[in-house]
């Protein structure tokens, strides 16, 4: 398999990207913070120094120490623990809201595209009519009507901001299909699949990317949000918007505790948005070219 | 028989403007792409197609290789009409009669490798049994255009105009066709490398005894390229016969406009001195009534402006439309 | 001198690249007569562009003049002010028109106000723009505009690509500028359409009696325009002589090889090709930037750029074979 054309033409595309990449810091910068956060997520059972769910009601709201780097919360819980445990609902929330979005929207955006007509039109409609709420008042009418929990809070999401990826997809499509090279490939006898899957879907993937890097910045914001009101995650379990709703009645007796949580996620979207940045950049072979 | 048969070809755009438009006016604008068009190309002949924008020129290539739906008429590939082709049929015919496209960079799909995009065609018609006699065939087809194997791992953005054009034929030759349309294929490139295309194309054309529908703008070029020549004008055919006749023997008065301004550069005349025809194209929503090209015409008279000449033989082997010969 | 319009004396132009400056235009030496068409000829890569907005002082800002200088009508205006040649030579002694008049003008304004703009800033606004107005209704008259005063009020998608180029046209003699660039205009165009803005061009020069330096890549058209032709390649002149003369009689191999590449349409002989490609802007071979290429090349070619020199009446060549 390693040997076949197919494999040697994905390599050389992979390596001018990477290779691109290299050169720019901002792919540093974004790729390190994404790959600390997924460490973190991935292998928080053997990274974390203790036990997230321990209380030990003598030691709360300590200050950071040898013990304890972050400090106490006021269960006396480790919070450095706990601020690596909570990279999992941070990543299975911007991942997994993004993945809802993305092929619903792309799914979505394609046959709208294609097929046109009263099944555009109804499709268009059904964006335009999420579009319409103000984001805060249809995820939380949702919520209310769903339950809280990490799933609820993971599809709602996604729903909620997949017509942005439905108008992009159906936009760059009807584009595409227009260029040359999308007529040459009919002209050489493609099927409507080969030439979506083959050639259109691949071009505007670079945009779609470069909004998902975005968006999962923006969903971590929410999660962090709906958690804060008490809408998102329900305790025992904790995301950095718990922590943060947590921390926040005792600013005044350990102002600390708060700035963890919000480094957390400031952290993680700066890591997203400039990775979607460079990537976006280093996948437009356009804009590559040497001088 | 004749490789490809155009009869009566029709072509029209509607233009649906909104309803409040529609209200106002007689309905939707006809834009009257292609006019009623007929002609042989005999195999083995190229037969060039030309003409100014608006003309026609593109929709009628595009027509004859069913890449649009013709509105009316009849398309023959091999005595059978292609208009009725299912797909399987339809994708046959594709492996037979190729295009090239004018921009040489834009039909190459910018995040494919050189490789990737001359292997498509034997992908699409299932002619590749494994991955490894591929880059073999791949080579070849560059070989025959005249780039080397190195180029086979490089990006559309990485080739000069003159090498994507290149690798633009290399692509159409794949499947081994026997007709090949090329829309403008030298437009864009510099005197050096299109004389290195233009003979690339004709010795393509001997060893492989194609056939082309040759649109150029260039009229040195056609004079070099085609034996047979088709002068449009506002979606019509005004004048067509061999390359010949039509550079030194035309007789429709636009042909005459059109080549009036045809200068070689040792020609001892400058532009101040012509002849110069006035006017310029109209549009092909609201063509002229009667012959279309009647307000422009020098010679024009009464009927021009009423009735359409039909396109007839003056001599064997050479039509026009024109009542000044009907 | 008093005739020479423009004189080009060992001009060179480079472009900053990442750190490094590319040469991009070398030892141009160039002269233009009162009254006279001189052609810019070349293939992509020439350099023929940018020496048209070198004179204009159109080049981004990563460019510059490395050394040399540009005389016009004596004075040398590299010298000037950004300020003082704005005021002065841009749009006024020296004027420009582009190839591509779809993007000449400005879309959201009628192709009446945008001329009116011109001749009020010509009046040096001392005319009202409602005088101007008959003024600007001549000029669109005698560009072959028909319906002037119609057509006054419309927009530039409202018109051609003819008339478009007519009007950008108009502009650039309104000031009555003694030097007119033209950086292939004619190219976007349909046949007869170029043949007509030629010989509307041919016109306006005899009537304002301007010079013109006219850049193209198709010989067919200055052939039958330009009194005097100057081939560049690779940043470089390589020929300079009368037109009949460079196409009757070609020195330099570069100009000779050109030739025999051209379609006639009086010629059905095979046409000939240069092998090779032209080489990258900026990144010319040691020696004579052509001898790779070269049939005719030697070891002297390898190693030493020639210069132009005269070796006729008015005919220049940069070739070392002249020199033997």
């Amino acid at each position: 398999m390693f040997k076949s054309q197919k494999f040697f033409r994905f390599k050389k595309k992979i390596i001018r990207v990477i290779k691109i990449m290299k050169k720019d810091s901002k792919a540093y910068l974004g790729g390190s913070i994404i790959m600390l956060i997924l460490i973190s997520a991935i292998f928080a059972p053997v990274i974390a120094p203790a036990d997230p769910y321990k209380t030990n009601v003598t030691k709360r709201l300590e200050a950071p120490s040898l013990e304890n780097f972050l400090g106490t919360d006021s269960l006396g819980r480790d919070i450095l623990s706990r601020l690596i445990y909570a990279a999992r609902p941070a990543v299975l929330v911007s991942f997994g809201g993004i993945i809802i979005s993305v092929i619903i929207g792309i799914i979505l955006g394609l046959i709208a595209a294609y097929v046109g007509g009263v099944v555009e039109s109804l499709i268009l409609f059904i964006f335009d009519v999420i579009r319409a709420f103000p984001p805060i008042i249809l995820i939380l009418v949702l919520l209310s009507i769903i339950g809280p929990s990490l799933l609820s809070v993971i599809v709602i999401l996604g729903v909620t901001i997949m017509p942005r990826y439905g108008r992009v997809v159906r936009a760059e499509t009807l584009s595409e299909k227009e260029e040359d090279f999308v007529e040459a490939a009919r002209s050489l006898g493609a099927d409507n699949s080969r030439i979506i899957f083959k050639h259109i879907l691949p071009n505007i993937f670079a945009s779609v990317l470069v909004l998902s890097g975005m968006d999962m910045a923006s969903m971590i914001m929410w999660e962090a949000g709906l958690s804060f009101l008490g809408l998102g995650l329900q305790p025992p379990l904790s995301s950095w918007g718990v922590m943060l709703q947590e921390s926040y009645q005792y600013i005044q007796t350990a102002p600390l505790m708060i700035v963890w949580p919000s480094l957390a996620i400031m952290l993680t979207m700066l890591g997203f948005s400039t990775f979607a940045e460079s990537l976006r950049v280093a996948l437009n072979p356009k804009l590559n070219q040497e001088v | 028989m004749a490789l490809v048969e155009v009869k009566n070809l029709k072509k029209y755009f509607v233009n649906n403007e909104g309803f409040l438009y529609k209200m106002f006016n007689k309905g939707p604008i006809n834009v009257k792409a292609v006019d009623e068009i007929s002609f042989e190309i005999e195999k083995e002949d190229t037969l060039a197609v030309v003409g100014e924008s608006g003309c026609g020129k593109t929709t009628v290539a595009r027509s004859v290789l069913r890449l649009i739906e013709p509105t009316a008429g009849e398309i023959l590939y091999r005595g059978r009409s292609i208009n009725n082709f299912n797909k399987k049929e339809l994708k046959d015919f594709r492996s037979d009669a190729q295009m090239i496209l004018q921009d040489p960079k834009s039909s190459l799909n910018p995040r494919f490798i050189v490789e990737e995009i001359v292997s498509e065609p034997l992908y699409i018609h299932h002619k590749i049994a494994d991955d490894f006699d591929l880059l073999e065939r791949v080579w070849e087809l560059l070989d025959m255009v005249g780039l080397s194997e190195r180029y086979s791992e490089l990006f559309p953005h990485e080739l000069s105009g003159g090498q994507a054009r290149r690798v633009g034929i290399a692509r159409a030759l794949a499947l081994q066709p026997e007709f090949i349309v090329c829309d403008e294929p030298t437009s864009g490139l510099d005197i050096s490398i299109m004389s290195a295309i233009l003979n690339l194309m004709k010795k393509l054309q001997q060893e492989y005894q194609l056939t082309y529908l040759w649109i150029s703008h260039n009229l040195h070029e056609v004079r070099y390229i085609s034996n047979k020549v088709a002068v449009m004008y506002l979606g019509k055919i005004v004048e067509i016969s061999d390359t010949d006749t039509i550079f030194n023997n035309s007789v429709h008065p636009y042909t005459e406009a059109l080549f009036s301004s045809l200068r070689g550069i040792n020609d001892d005349w400058n532009y101040k001195e012509r002849e110069i025809i006035q006017g310029e194209v109209p549009s092909p929503i609201n063509p002229p009534t009667g012959c279309s090209f009647h307000p422009r015409c020098k010679y024009s008279f009464e009927k021009c402006e009423k009735i359409e000449p039909e396109l007839k033989a003056v001599e064997a082997g050479h039509l026009t439309s024109c009542h000044l010969y009907n | 001198m008093q005739d020479k319009i423009l004189k080009i004396k060992d001009l060179a132009v480079e472009y900053r690249n990442k750190g490094s400056y590319l040469r991009v235009l070398e030892n141009i030496n160039l002269e233009l007569e009162k009254g006279e068409i001189l052609a810019l000829v070349g293939e992509s890569g020439s350099g023929k562009s940018t020496l048209g907005k070198t004179i204009l002082r159109l080049l981004p800002d990563s460019a510059r003049i490395k050394s040399g200088s540009i005389m016009f009508k004596g004075e040398d205006i590299c010298n000037l002010s950004e300020k003082d040649f704005n005021d002065q030579i841009r749009g006024q002694e020296i004027a420009m028109v582009f190839q591509n008049p779809q993007n000449a003008l400005n879309p959201v304004f009628k192709v009446g106000t945008q001329i009116l703009d011109v001749l009020y800033f010509k009046s040096k606004k001392q005319k009202t723009r409602k005088q101007l107005k008959k003024e600007a209704v001549e000029i669109l008259k005698k560009v072959g505009i028909s319906d002037p005063e119609y057509r006054f009020g419309e927009y530039p998608h409202q018109f051609s690509g003819g008339m478009k180029q007519r009007v950008m046209l108009a502009m650039a003699f309104i000031s009555n500028p003694s030097l007119l660039i033209a950086d292939e205009p004619t190219t976007a165009l349909d046949l007869t359409v170029e043949a007509q803005i030629l010989n509307l061009l041919s016109n306006l020069v005899e009537e304002y009696k301007t010079s013109i330096l006219y850049i193209s890549h198709d010989l067919g058209v200055v052939a039958g325009l330009s009194d005097r032709i100057a081939v560049m390649y690779a940043g470089r002149i390589v020929e300079v002589a009368a037109t009949k003369e460079l196409f009757a009689d070609p020195n330099h191999p570069y100009t000779e090889a050109l030739l025999k590449c051209l379609p006639d349409y009086k010629k059905t002989e095979e046409l000939q090709t240069i092998p090779g490609q032209v080489p990258d802007l900026g990144n010319y071979p040691k020696g004579c930037n052509f001898h790779p290429r070269c049939s005719y090349s030697f070891e002297r070619c390898r190693k030493e750029d020639p210069n132009l020199k005269e070796i006729g009446s008015n005919h220049f060549s940069a070739c070392f074979l002249n020199d033997s």
